[in-house]
């Protein structure tokens, strides 16, 4: 019989500040936001952006940040494989990102392939001046495709079978970074 | 590890939202559950959105090879499903009657076992004969069949896309009154589209001359009527079928001009009954017998709506069909 171990590796506290770190990093590089988009990966870079965009509010420097969400599932090159099929989430970038510059946003990097997807499908929306990542845990040495985070928040050390899973409050009801591990 | 047992999309491990999707074929509304219907619509809502951004295709389909098998004439129905499989990227191969082989004599069956053997994945078949697209996928298990239009039996993805046409105008099929007006008895797409209906909790009534009505019409579970006034006081939305001009000669209807008098969609009839309604054909239309032009271009008119819902919805079963072959066992 398998279980599974659950082990917290970034408490609320922390995660919290972390993100304001990240989201204060933004407001440096990008304020006033005028030539900029937000736009999460779908499905889980999307309550991460919208915690950027709560913390951006309360510090004061959302200005007129415009943020979107785009979902990478019908550009991801293992879609056959993950053992059901799977539903393509919404994708809704609300204004242009010709010219101007796209920060992608998604919590756990790990082999890169989701974001080269996400790559592929933001290109379907015109030339973007350039491309950023924030990503909330890097999980170094895991890379399939050399891609890499622009702003990052902490990083993991995990092995292949293992899960880095972030939660939130309003949506798990608790609040954190789990390493899981089946054992 | 597949998800398993759950009657909505529920969230796997790693948090993206699974179908319970498990057909390897698309043969017919009857073998779909409700939930099933929903997923179709789903996934057509985002491939809705693909269509309408500049560039209008995704990768998803890129190492898959489907093969339209059209044995019965059709434009729009096959030009329909070509663009959904090029939208997404699929490769895609054309058959039809016309320049080929079954004119020499080859049968069915040995012309789809020589077109499988070039590689084909999925195969839309379209044929004359009720059951064609279930003895292939029966004798050929390898390949995966989507209807495309068999005899007089069901039109899966015209009830697929005309429904979802209707969720998209009303949020809700609940309730909906749907009166389908015409050939019933050698109607494939009413067959399928009053499965699909009552599926989606619509109410139906049928509307069509004596000799147009199957006898065997008491079964259906649907309202049924031979007066086109009582149709369209009761419905919300009027269906309307082609009268082919076949009918004519086999004695069906004594003449076009007797069917139009008693039957045609025309405005005057639709303003007398009085209430809001809309109108829906599934083409292409004979304008002035079935349908009155008024009544096709006007404001009240789903027709064009259908047809570009019709690219959506079969992304939508491509897409579900392909990539289910992976874990879904014949």
């Amino acid at each position: 019989m398998s279980g599974r171990r659950e082990e917290l590796i970034v408490d609320g506290e922390l995660l919290r500040v972390v993100v304001r770190r990240i989201s204060l990093q933004i407001a440096e590089r990008f304020s006033p936001f005028r030539e900029c988009l937000l736009v999460a990966i779908q499905p889980r870079g999307v309550p991460f952006a919208e915690r950027i965009v709560k913390t951006l509010e309360t510090e004061g420097y959302l200005g007129g940040l415009v943020w979107g969400r785009l979902d990478p599932t019908l550009y991801r090159d293992d879609i056959k494989m993950k053992g059901a099929v799977i539903m393509p989430a919404e994708t809704f970038i609300p204004e242009s990102i010709e010219g101007r510059t796209v920060i992608l946003v998604d919590d756990v990097i790990y082999t890169g392939r989701t974001v080269r997807a996400a790559l592929d499908a933001l290109m379907r929306f015109g030339r973007p001046h350039r491309v950023e990542l924030a990503v909330l845990v890097d999980r170094r040495f895991s890379r399939e495709v050399p891609i890499e985070p622009t702003i990052k928040g902490i990083s993991v050390d995990a092995a292949r079978g293992e899960q880095v899973r972030v939660c939130w409050q309003e949506i798990h009801g608790k609040e954190g970074v789990w390493l899981i591990t089946e054992v | 590890m597949l998800a398993r047992n759950s009657r909505e999309r529920r969230r796997m491990a790693d948090n993206r939202s699974v179908t319970d999707w498990r057909h390897r074929h698309l043969l017919g509304i009857k073998e779909l559950t409700r939930e099933d219907i929903e997923t179709v619509f789903g996934v057509a809502d985002r491939f809705m959105e693909v269509l309408r951004s500049p560039v209008r295709y995704v990768p998803a389909l890129r190492d898959f090879t489907v093969a339209t098998l059209f044995f019965e004439p059709s434009t729009r129905t096959r030009m329909s499903f070509e663009l959904a499989a090029k939208r997404l990227s699929a490769e895609v191969i054309s058959f039809s009657p016309g320049t080929s082989s079954l004119q020499k004599g080859e049968t069915i069956l040995d012309t789809v076992a020589n077109v499988l053997a070039m590689g084909v994945d999925l195969m839309v078949v379209r044929h004359a004969s009720s059951g064609t697209p279930h003895l292939i996928a029966e004798c050929f298990p390898q390949v995966a069949v989507v209807n495309g239009g068999d005899g007089t039996h069901e039109h899966p993805t015209q009830a697929l896309l005309d429904t979802y046409t209707l969720r998209r105008e009303y949020g809700t099929l609940k309730g909906l009154r749907v009166a389908i007006v015409g050939d019933i008895l050698h109607s494939r797409v009413a067959r399928s589209n009053i499965l699909c209906l009552k599926k989606l909790g619509a109410e139906v009534m049928v509307c069509a001359p004596p000799a147009l009505l199957p006898h065997t019409i008491e079964k259906w579970q649907v309202a049924y009527t031979t007066q086109i006034n009582i149709a369209l006081r009761w419905c919300d939305v009027v269906y309307v079928l082609r009268i082919q001009k076949e009918r004519q000669q086999s004695a069906y209807i004594s003449s076009m001009d007797e069917y139009s008098h008693f039957y045609a969609i025309t405005m005057e009839r639709l303003l007398s009954a009085g209430k809001p309604f809309k109108v829906m054909h599934p083409g292409p239309m004979n304008r002035g017998i079935e349908i009155d032009s008024r009544v096709a271009d006007a404001p009240h008119s789903l027709i064009l709506q259908q047809v570009e819902h019709g690219v959506a919805v079969r992304m939508a079963v491509l897409y579900l069909i392909a990539t289910a072959r992976g874990h879904v066992k014949g």
